[in-house]
């Protein structure tokens, strides 16, 4: 199996020679640069979806600005660096380097003389873990009331000269009935990359709220997450929907120690008074109790945790499950959902960058040689054509898309062993097995060539769908490409 | 809200619940004077008035998005759990929820053409009935009426729980805009967690115009600190909009639990009394009020007609030389009367004329409707691979095509009730002169000018607005409900069409450059396809909407003729019975006439009284 990574740096660089000179010579440098960079990871969803805090839950830190109502404005990417900057791109892509505002310990950027409708992006660079391998990018939702933050967010999604600007999506979605029109609209959001269930997962967003707050909304929620992952409108647009209650995500990835000893304290009250001072967000800052919690403070807290943030983390700390700050972040962050989208992230996105990169390095050069004019890219043409139609990656991707747009008749059973062996739980050969991770590599090619054979068998069976057959004869090659892997590493 | 504006408003209640009260006194009075007189058909008419005074039946309609808290606002304002509530699923079936001493419940089903079917239901199965149930979405009920004891709805409020699912852009969101005409209110639910998006403010503006008495509630107050910021910014939004509506905060589970613990303080903090206030004072009593309108006109005339006989006898008693004239008079009007109950008469034909051109011209309408949504669709498909967008395409094609229909149905109510109108204008016309107690009438001195020009019309408009109420009763029957359900189900089958390759993700980027011949091909047979749908569906919605509406429009003629033949058989009653009464002084002695003279002038006033009391009920709040 050649590697799709190098296949596309080579492809890279022809073009840079074929367009060196040509109206295409920077676009063609900003795609070799773009594939060397972290995985560009875009957040969308319609507006309120809670994008900006999922991103600072993703982040660890108040990076992007939240606020009751609409609140990001302009398109915003954050990446990882060295120092704490941020710098305005005009649309005419001059970069000036900006001010930022800590506003009730939120930071904020600060436009200063510009016009919103002359920024093209804002790029915040924030050295920070969580995002040397991916730079995530925020955007404003569509379906605001204000019709020029949306025309930006579509700006943004159509922009021309860089037509696929991030590599991955995570579609933010709120509660959505499966015949809802908006739930289609939900991903019209982002033509950023194009929908696909091969560089998308859905995620449903303020998933406290499905359960209105209760202490058991999260498994309300998880079934209703389980609901949407199975419609098949989603299916061809999403790998997996799952849910995260992203406001309790955020606070638990910045929880201070001040708001652990006011939990601490809320924690010893009775229970019975606990639950009644949590009626309401109102009771919860008004009414007058034994602890010393100000009803100032109530009120901030109520803001970071909510309802249901409230009632996990105080029960928590009551069941002497979490003992410390960080001990109590680690458990909210589990049942918020982060945990498991990190997981998510690291096996879809992260363990797949090289692929996704070169994917959409594939598809700049594709868009690039049919604006050509005048300049001759024949033997490019030809290079990109062989690549795309051979390289057993993309054709794993194509099988994917294929299965989950409903094109290939087979049983469920078979089709969701189709799409584990292409690497859509995962692209690790223990993922795509279905083995434990860690099993032994006897194992591993024991497995793979028993499945390399029961696939050739079903490809050629007179009676499989003629869909299934060309599909199947993917996944041959793909158990044949274990065992290879496996015999050449042993 | 203030204490001094509440206050006001309990006065205003008070003296609207005095008017209904007085009106049905005053038309067991007329009852008593129709039996007296011996007219059976005057009675049978008081009596279904009667009937109305009794359930006025107060529609309010409860919409919103999907999962908003509308089920649960309805079950805590009847403080019982009633609708359905779930996390994840949705009322699927408008439901009606009435008053009545024993809780009972039926569902409804709109079979064939003309009445719809009704099953009676366990109250315990409701849910079943009510909720969207993905396996068979074709058993739904048509709508689910539920009648419990509850004091919330003693006064004849009716709330309608509607489904919020398919959004409120979608066709559900047309066929709740639909119900808006035919109801007294609406409540709009949207919750605190986020201010109000595009999609319900433009549904907002557009219900706002087919009925003006709103209310927005902010709910889940109890879930959201930020409630206050939000309610704020939607009132700004409101204000630039030009939407005139009230917006309210409330917590249906504060409330919920102040009437199980009765406790005071929770009661205050969800906010329900204000909506509460809103429901008795604005709607109640505004619907109480037009029907104390109506039923004052009805009244009236129904009084004139009992008088007209006396009148004749009396003049006749005081003057027996001028009989001979009286008689010639009064047989002059018969027979213009029964002109008016032949089917040549004017009216008549301008009903039957109207009718005619009616149903061709909304035949027409929706023609022209359906070709421009056809031509609409078919630009899109040229435009994109049908395949790849259907998904998108489908639902536009469905919402698209239900707020046409919606507009053809208003056009043809608005059309119908004008034509309704110019009916009873003539019908006023020909009976001018005939009926002599309008001369008689006393134009008190008490009355202002407003109250003089509004008595001019009184006929006309009695007349028109029965014949008017008919029309708004016959469409929400049959109609708009119905759109709802078998016509939308009826929809193309999206697998139809066969999935094309170029869909998504690398499919795309493999497509868009080597776009071969055959490729061509196949996407134009796949335009082709989802051209012939697109079709058959608006097809099958002319065909369906056309029937439905001719079927209307036959129903609305029928019941306006015999509503204007009614009208025509009690003045022709009148008529004769005045001529009975004239022939019966003459033949009286110079003695009887003098008794039998006070004893009609007595019945006279009587009568006079009646009608004058009748005048003032409601004519002013400061009447008594």
């Amino acid at each position: 199996m050649t590697d799709l990574g190098a296949s596309a740096e080579s492809l890279l660089a022809t073009a840079n020679e074929v367009f060196a000179g040509t109206r295409h010579d920077s676009h063609v440098q900003q795609l070799q640069d773009r594939f060397h960079e972290p995985l560009r990871v875009a957040i969308a969803g319609k507006v309120k979806a809670g994008k900006s805090t999922l991103l600072n839950a993703l982040v660890g830190s108040a990076v992007a600005a939240t606020d009751a109502t609409e609140c990001t404005r302009v398109v915003t990417w954050y990446q990882d660096g060295h120092v704490y900057r941020f710098d305005i791109e005009s649309k005419a892509g001059r970069k000036t380097p900006g001010i930022f505002r800590d506003v009730d310990g939120q930071v904020s950027v600060d436009l200063g003389d510009h016009d919103p409708d002359d920024v093209s992006r804002i790029i915040v660079t924030w050295p920070s873990q969580a995002l040397r391998q991916t730079t995530l990018i925020d955007s404003p939702g569509i379906g605001s009331l204000s019709s020029e933050v949306s025309e930006r967010t579509l700006d943004f999604l159509t922009s021309a000269e860089d037509n696929t600007p991030a590599d991955a999506v995570i579609y933010l979605m709120r509660h959505l009935h499966s015949q809802d029109v908006q739930l289609l609209q939900a991903f019209h959001d982002v033509d950023a990359a194009q929908p696909s269930p091969i560089n998308a997962i859905a995620v449903l967003s303020r998933a406290d709220e499905v359960g209105a707050g209760r202490p058991d909304a999260m498994e309300s929620a998880a079934k209703v997450a389980g609901r949407l992952a199975k419609d098949p409108s989603i299916r061809r647009l999403a790998q997996t929907v799952i849910p995260v209650a992203g406001l309790l995500a955020e606070t638990a990835a910045t929880l201070t120690q001040s708001e652990f000893n006011d939990l601490s304290r809320l924690a010893e009250l009775p229970v019975a008074n606990l639950q009644r001072l949590l009626l309401s967000a109102d009771s919860f800052s008004g009414t007058p109790i034994e602890v010393e919690v100000s009803s100032d403070t109530r009120a901030e807290l109520f803001g970071r945790f909510g309802v249901f943030g409230l009632h996990v983390a105080t029960e928590a700390l009551r069941e002497r499950r979490a003992l410390t700050t960080a001990s109590l972040a680690e458990e909210l962050l589990q049942i918020s959902g982060l945990t498991n989208l990190r997981t998510l992230l690291d096996t879809l996105f992260v363990g797949r960058a090289r692929v996704l990169k070169s994917r959409s390095a594939l598809q700049g050069l594709v868009s690039l040689v049919g604006d050509s004019e005048g300049i001759d890219v024949k033997d490019l043409a030809a290079q990109l054509e062989r690549v795309l139609a051979s390289d057993h990656s993309i054709a794993e991707l194509r099988v994917l898309s294929e299965i989950r747009t409903g094109r290939i008749v087979a049983k469920q059973t078979v089709l969701d062993e189709m799409e584990q062996l292409i690497g859509a739980q995962g692209d690790g050969f223990s993922d795509r097995l279905g083995l434990a991770r860690g099993a032994s590599n006897e194992q591993l090619r024991s497995t793979a060539i028993e499945s390399a054979e029961r696939w050739r068998r079903l490809v050629e069976n007179p009676l499989s769908s003629p869909s299934l057959v060309a599909a199947g004869s993917t996944i041959v090659r793909s158990c044949e490409g274990m065992v290879l892997a496996v015999e050449s590493s042993s | 809200m203030t204490a001094s504006q509440t206050c006001h408003q309990n006065q205003i209640k008070v003296s609207e619940l005095t008017q209904l009260d007085e009106i049905a006194r005053l038309s067991s009075a007329a009852t008593a004077a129709a039996i007296r007189g011996n007219r059976t058909d005057l009675v049978k008419r008081l009596a279904s008035l009667d009937e109305v005074l009794d359930n006025p039946g107060t529609y309010v309609a409860i919409c919103g998005e999907f999962k908003q808290g509308k089920s649960t606002l309805v079950n805590t304002l009847v403080g019982q759990g009633i609708c359905p509530v779930d996390d994840d699923i949705a009322t699927a079936v408008p439901t009606f929820i009435q008053w009545a001493d024993q809780p009972r419940a039926w569902v409804q089903r709109d079979d064939g053409d003309q009445e719809n079917v009704s099953e009676p239901l366990d109250i315990s199965h409701l849910e079943a009935a009510i909720v969207e149930n993905p396996d068979s979405p074709d058993e739904l009920a048509d709508r689910v009426r539920v009648a419990i004891p509850s004091d919330t709805l003693q006064d004849g409020l009716v709330l309608v729980d509607t489904p919020g699912v398919g959004g409120l852009s979608s066709h559900h969101g047309a066929t709740t805009l639909a119900a808006l005409a035919y109801a007294e209110a609406f409540v709009f639910v949207s919750d605190a967690s986020q201010e109000f998006t595009e999609t319900e403010l433009t549904f907002l503006r557009r219900a706002i115009t087919l009925c003006s008495n709103a209310i927005c509630v902010l709910s889940k107050t109890d879930l959201h600190g930020q409630w206050r910021r939000i309610l704020d910014v939607n009132r700004e939004h409101l204000d630039r909009a030009g939407i005139e509506v009230p917006i309210i905060a409330i917590s249906s589970k504060l409330q919920a639990l102040a009437a199980q613990h009765h406790d005071a303080d929770l009661a205050a903090e969800s906010g329900f009394a204000e909506l509460e206030s809103f429901l008795t004072n604005q709607v109640t009593a505004a619907a109480d009020a037009g029907l104390v309108w109506r039923a004052r006109t009805e009244l009236f005339e129904i009084v004139d007609l009992l008088r007209a006989p006396y009148e004749a006898e009396r003049a006749v008693l005081r003057d027996p030389a001028a009989a001979a004239d009286l008689r010639r008079q009064l047989m002059a009007e018969k027979e213009r009367i029964d002109a008016l109950r032949s089917t040549a008469a004017r009216w008549s034909t301008t009903l039957s004329d109207g009718m005619t051109d009616l149903t061709s011209d909304a035949q027409h309408d929706l023609r022209g409707r359906t070709r421009a949504i056809t031509s609409e669709a078919e630009a899109a498909i040229d435009e994109y691979d049908p395949a790849a967008v259907w998904a998108e395409f489908e639902p536009w094609l469905y919402t698209r095509t239900s707020d046409e229909v919606l507009a053809n149905y208003t056009m043809m109510q608005a059309r119908a009730a004008e034509l309704s109108d110019r009916v009873a204008e003539h019908f006023s016309e020909d009976q001018t002169g005939a009926h002599h107690s309008t001369q008689s009438f006393d134009p008190a001195g008490a009355l202002g000018v407003i109250e003089r020009s509004a008595d001019a019309n009184f006929d006309i408009r009695s007349v028109a607005a029965k014949g008017f109420g008919m029309v708004r009763g016959m469409q929400s029957g049959g109609f708009m409900f119905r759109s709802g359900t078998s016509l939308f189900l009826t929809a193309i089958n999206p697998l139809a069409l066969p999935m094309m390759a170029a869909t998504a993700g690398v499919g795309l980027l493999m497509g868009r450059k080597g776009l071969s011949e055959e490729r061509k091909r196949e996407l134009a047979m796949s335009r082709a396809r989802a051209k012939q749908s697109v079709r058959q569906y608006l097809d099958e919605v002319s065909f369906v909407i056309g029937k439905d509406s001719g079927d209307t429009m036959r129903r609305i003629q029928r019941e306006l003729r015999d509503h204007y033949m009614d009208r025509a058989d009690e003045m022709s009653r009148s008529a004769a019975e005045s001529m009975r009464m004239a022939g019966r002084a003459v033949e009286q002695s110079e003695a009887d006439r003098v008794e039998a003279l006070a004893g009609v002038d007595a019945q006279i006033a009587e009568l006079r009284a009646m009608q004058n009391a009748i005048r003032h009920v409601g004519a002013d709040g400061d009447f008594r």
